[in-house]
């Protein structure tokens, strides 16, 4: 897929851990877990929304666009 | 009721048809075990073949095309309840949308739309030698079965797709 999920970076910098992050957007670490593979097929708006809130950044600091 | 799903009528039809393909395989193999044993008799060339339990009896012509007749009748019907079964097992799964429907939807399409002309054909033709061309009711409902099968497969595998999406979506 020509989108890229950076959500390994973000936590990275904010020293979070997937287990964390899981907690606080309120999903399990199976379907976070699934994001950040990149086999997710789409997000819905509200987990973008409760993952900007959790690590205070961007939605395009977590997806990008990549050409193939 | 409930439709699907755990404890629902899929449940019900699941346990009724799979008791079926399991009393229809015992009575096969009782029949061809009979047949090899000879515990059956022979009267003014029919044979007659007692059925325990029930008390009832199997009576037919003793020529080897009756014979072959009744059990590949017998095997497709065990196939077609066992099938029939199967759906009914992926039904009552909590998603239904799953490969296993779609996968014995297609069987089952297979069964009614291939496997079951052949069947009626080489039983017309070719084991009983029959010249006219009759009981096509069997066939047609082979075909209308068929039929209805290979669009129910289309819908569930269409289904599924829209199932694993939204299962994949986070």
């Amino acid at each position: 897929m020509s989108i890229v999920v950076n959500l390994n970076t973000v936590l990275a910098e904010r020293n979070l851990k997937s287990k964390e992050l899981a907690e606080m957007i309120g999903i399990t670490e199976a379907n976070l877990s699934i994001l950040k593979s990149g086999k997710a097929k789409a997000i819905r708006f509200s987990t973008l929304e409760a993952i900007c809130k959790a690590l205070d950044c961007q939605p395009a600091d977590i997806l990008a666009y990549k050409k193939e | 009721m409930k439709i699907f799903g755990p404890n629902s009528l899929s449940t019900f039809f699941y346990y009724i048809f799979r008791s079926i393909s399991i009393v229809l395989l015992v009575f096969l193999t009782y029949m061809e075990f009979a047949f090899i044993t000879d515990k059956f008799t022979v009267k003014d060339g029919r044979f007659d073949m007692k059925i325990p339990l029930i008390g009832s009896s199997i009576q037919g012509d003793y020529q080897f095309s009756d014979i072959l007749t009744i059990s590949l009748i017998l095997i497709f019907g065990i196939l077609l309840f066992y099938l029939l079964s199967n759906i009914f097992k992926a039904l009552k799964e909590t998603i239904i949308f799953n490969k296993g429907i779609v996968k014995n939807l297609k069987l089952l399409t297979i069964l009614n739309l291939v496997i079951g002309p052949i069947l009626y054909f080489l039983i017309h033709y070719p084991i009983m030698h029959k010249t006219e061309f009759r009981n096509i009711h069997n066939l047609i409902l082979l075909i209308i079965f068929g039929m209805i099968s290979l669009f129910l497969t289309y819908v569930f595998k269409n289904g599924y797709t829209v199932q694993s999406e939204n299962d994949l979506t986070i």
